[in-house]
């Protein structure tokens, strides 16, 4: 418990610069990085070109969350030899409403968070990300969804009759 | 920067995960139709591992049937059996799960194509066939080698079939769910020939007692027993001491009772029957 004191600091450095001064539990919430401190275990600075420093920090504070929650979990564990069952079952909701407040964000924000946990290899964040852009997507039109994500469509006529037209076969003979 | 970040440029494996995670409905009508990268993706075969008819509507005043029918605009008519080739033919052989439909919808050759095309499903959720169809369930169902999770309906006539298809060619079954009337030929099948089995679901059968007591005896591995709104056994101290021996750590029985309600067992093999009480 007393060992964060002691523990190693890594900076991570986004792509615009910026540094972030992370405890080593922290970042090896990252499986990138991780691997990379297993790799080179005397690290200690990890630049991030793929990352800038708004989403870096938001991958952050993800990460510090989890892993403050972990602890928390793991001491209460310690201290009464099992941890309750409705004292568990109260901090993981917490937890889940936390995340789905972290997950109030814009599409862009979402689509860089994607790309940062699938870069990043954060599991519980990637899982989080594309869940919550799979929850935008159910239900929606062609139209909504576009609307949605500001997409724009650059199917061509032609295109688009192509993949209305490609399966002939899953239909029955109307005669 | 602001440029940068647009969903249609998003990375084709993200993409792909995320429409792991739609429906059938949301895959065939919506994400095609969005924009070029997005129907590429859409054609990645893992996006279509999971096919979930059940819970669709299939009738053809169902908003599925005419925006299929309008999206994929043909001369001819949407059949469940059509949208089934498609998808099918979307997962390229790499769908693990399939459920099915429970009236309405998938037929025997609908049951053979799956099986024909879809050979590393590990879950299967099957509907009521017609009765005439049962003998060929076994042939069918033994042509998933990979299978882990069935979940049929009413007990086939073909069960002691099954169960020899399953003990030879579906060796990593863990878990298999059904109702009907078991006699004592059906559990010293399944005892006998599927002793790795995890999970049995059984609720609403009629199970006699020592039919019972011979599964928590002959199923070793056994960590889940479902017996929920089943005649034929209650459970008294005896059920109770077995089920705590056996090591079975999940055992549900709420509703099931020793007779029915007009007060005689009923060992009639009408699992329509045992199901309306």
């Amino acid at each position: 418990m007393a060992r964060s004191s002691t523990e190693n600091m890594i900076t991570l450095m986004s792509s615009d610069g910026e540094e972030f001064m992370v405890t080593e539990k922290v970042a090896r919430e990252c499986t990138t990085i991780r691997n990379m401190l297993e790799d080179d275990c005397v690290i200690t600075n990890i630049p991030l070109p793929n990352v800038t420093s708004d989403i870096l920090s938001m991958v952050i504070e993800y990460c510090m969350e989890h892993v403050a929650a972990a602890e928390k979990a793991a001491a209460e564990t310690a201290e009464k030899g099992s941890s309750s069952a409705p004292a568990a079952a109260k901090a993981n909701k917490d937890l889940e409403e936390w995340d789905k407040a972290f997950m109030n964000v814009d599409v862009y924000t979402l689509c860089d968070l994607i790309l940062a946990a699938n870069y990043l290899n954060v599991s519980g964040l990637l899982d989080l990300t594309i869940q919550t852009a799979a929850n935008l997507i159910k239900g929606k039109s062609p139209e909504q969804i576009r609307k949605t994500f500001h997409i724009q469509n650059d199917l061509s006529l032609e295109e688009e009759e192509k993949i209305r037209s490609q399966t002939p076969w899953a239909f029955e003979k109307s005669e | 920067m602001e440029e940068e970040r647009r969903w249609e440029d998003m990375d084709t494996d993200c993409l792909v995960n995320i429409f792991r995670r739609l429906g059938l409905e949301d895959l065939t009508l919506a994400v095609p139709f969005v924009c070029r990268s997005w129907y590429r993706a859409s054609l990645d075969p893992t996006c279509w591992r999971v096919l979930k008819f059940r819970g669709l509507d299939f009738m053809p005043w169902s908003n599925l049937s005419k925006e299929f029918s309008n999206r994929y605009g043909l001369p001819g008519r949407f059949s469940f059996s059509g949208f089934l080739k498609f998808c099918v033919a979307r997962s390229h052989g790499e769908s693990i799960e399939v459920e099915l439909p429970l009236l309405f919808g998938a037929t025997l050759n609908d049951l053979t194509y799956i099986s024909l095309e879809c050979p590393k499903l590990k879950k299967a959720v099957l509907p009521n066939l017609q009765t005439e169809d049962e003998p060929h369930l076994p042939e069918i169902i033994g042509r998933w080698h990979e299978l882990e999770q069935l979940e049929m309906e009413c007990k086939p006539s073909s069960f002691q079939e099954l169960v020899d298809q399953l003990r030879q060619n579906c060796t990593k079954l863990i878990s298999l769910k059904l109702y009907g009337s078991f006699k004592n030929d059906d559990v010293s099948a399944t005892v006998s020939k599927l002793p790795k089995l995890k999970r049995l679901c059984l609720s609403k059968s009629y199970l006699p007692k020592d039919k019972l007591l011979a599964i928590l005896t002959g199923c070793k591995c056994l960590h889940e027993l479902i017996v929920k709104d089943c005649v034929g056994f209650e459970v008294d101290e005896e059920v109770s001491k077995r089920v705590l021996s056996a090591g079975i750590k999940i055992f549900e029985h709420e509703g099931s009772k020793l007779v029915d309600e007009f007060g005689y067992e009923t060992d009639e093999c009408d699992p329509l029957y045992v199901h309306a009480i």
